[in-house]
Formats: structure tokens, sequence, C-alpha cells
């Protein structure tokens, strides 16, 4: 890559760095907000369950 | 239907939800596979520059970086606006969530470019080059914008803060765009999208649009993950407060 071959591969190092940890940040986000919204739903559906009961 | 009764219908948050999700697998596949072809393109296929050798491919992260920043800053703008208007909350949830994709891109395209520079201008950064210095306060806007959703309790009062220094900020996307006519920059004018076509060959156009498809694909997808999220923690929100008064 010659001479400049470091200013390149750090180019890419910060795309490969930035995109992903965005990428990966907003996904684990979005497992844990489904995952305690179907939480919430199941105990509120088994309050009411009992409420009827 | 027109185009308004179809954006209220799809701005539905539940229909929304249904509807991303079967869109995302897509959205995901699209953006690996662009990604892919992007990068062997870049990387391997494309050829060196006459004059600036292997320091050309930065071009294939650089150029769609800061288009994506400019046109994801457009779209929160439009977002924004909407939601001010209408107050939507999905068009301020989704503006809300543009911006930390746009500050990425935005630090993306100023490392890049500091990186490209270097080389090439020999120096880092030039305080006096508009283009620079106008892209740098794109940054400073969507952190600003970031902060006021952080600075408000009340969702509502933080969207009309956010919503408006988006919508003053607008301002500055003709400045970083046409910066490199109105003033005498080091960065060089456009050479993609001017009158006359671009200056740029089709060994080295096509890799650059493949990755700028790639950055796209990239955008939706995190932006639907995002949207998403957000919908679900405002319903976690509500049943909390359901689940407190029972």
């Amino acid at each position: 890559m010659g001479a400049h071959a470091a200013y390149v591969w750090s180019a890419y190092a910060a795309a490969g760095l930035i995109l992903p940890v965005m990428a990966l940040a907003s996904l684990l986000r979005l497992r844990g907000a489904l995952r305690r919204q179907a939480a919430l739903e199941a105990d509120l559906d088994a309050m009411r369950a009992d409420g009827d009961g | 239907m027109t185009v308004m009764s179809g954006w209220h219908r799809f701005a539905n948050p539940t229909r929304f939800s249904r509807l991303s999700a079967r869109i995302l697998p897509w959205t995901l596949a699209l953006t690996l596979v662009l990604f892919a072809a992007g990068l062997y393109l870049a990387l391997v296929a494309s050829p060196p520059d006459a004059r600036q050798g292997e320091t050309v491919r930065i071009m294939y992260l650089h150029v769609p970086a800061a288009w994506m920043a400019l046109f994801v800053y457009v779209l929160l703008a439009v977002f924004s606006g909407m939601g001010y208007i209408w107050k939507h909350p999905l068009a301020d949830i989704a503006a809300k969530n543009c911006a930390p994709i746009g500050a990425g891109f935005t630090l993306l395209a100023l490392v890049t470019g500091s990186l490209w520079g270097a080389p090439m201008w020999g120096t880092w950064w030039e305080w006096g080059d508009a283009r620079l210095t106008s892209f740098l306060i794109l940054f400073f806007l969507y952190l600003g914008y970031i902060a006021l959703w952080q600075v408000f309790e009340d969702p509502e009062k933080a969207a009309r803060a956010a919503a408006i220094l988006a919508m003053v900020g607008l301002i500055n996307i003709p400045v970083i765009h046409f910066s490199v006519q109105w003033w005498h920059t080091l960065h060089q004018p456009a050479s993609v999208f001017r009158a006359g076509g671009p200056t740029i060959d089709s060994s080295m156009l096509w890799p650059l649009f493949v990755m700028l498809g790639a950055f796209k694909a990239y955008f939706v997808t995190v932006l639907l993950w995002r949207i998403r999220a957000e919908v679900a923690e405002r319903r976690v929100r509500a049943l909390q407060m359901m689940q407190a008064e029972a």
C-alpha cells in the first residue's frame, strides 16, 4: 500500500470501530427494551388473570 | 390516499413496530452484502489514483460518511418540523434517533478527512478552511440537539426545543455544500454531483456508490432498531405506571 498505508488503515479502523459500536449499542438497547416490555406485559396479564379469578 | 394520511397511518407506533420488524431482516442483509461488496471494490478492485496513490481509498469512507452526515441532518430537521407542526410522537422519536447516527457519520467524516488531509495537504486540520469548520459546526449541532433532549424532563418540551434547534441549524447545510465555491478552501470542490457530470473515473465512481448504498442501508437498519427501542421503552414506562396504579 506504500508510504501512506497507515493513514488508509487508520481510516478503515475508525470506520470499523464507530459503525459497529453504534449498531451494536442500538441492537442491545432494542433487545433490552423488548425484553422488559414482554416481562411487564406478562406480569400485567397475570395480575388481570388473578383479578378475574 | 394523500401522502399525509399515508404518513399518519404508518406513524401509528404499533403498526410501525410490526412493519419495521418485517423490513429489518432485509435491510440488515442488504447492509452486510453492500459493505462486503463495497469494501472489496474500495480496497482491492479499484485502482490507486495517479496523484494520490493508495491514499485515495480513504475517499470510499470519507465521502459517503460526509454525504450521510448532511442527509441525516436534513431528515432530522424534516422529522422535527413534522413533530413540531403536527405534534406526532413518532416524528419526534424518529428525529431524536436520527441524531446519534448522524453524529457518528459526522465524526467519521471528520476523522477520515483529517487522516486524508495529513498526507495530502500536510496538515491534520485547518481552522481557516470553511468546509472543515462548517462541518465541525454540524457535529456540534448534532451534539447540541442530543443534549437538548437530555435537558428537559418533559419529552414534549424537549422535542419542541430540539426541533427549533434542528430547524435553525438547517441553515448550515447550504453553507457546508457551497463553502468550497463561496470561499477559497483547501478542500477540493464538488467532483460527483456537479454541473457537467462527475470528474471521477467510473472505476472509482462505482465503488463510491456501492459504499454510499451500504451507508444508506446501515442507516435505515440502525434507525429502525433505535425507533423500535424507543417505542418499546415508552410502552414500558406506560406499563410501569399501569402496574403502579393496579
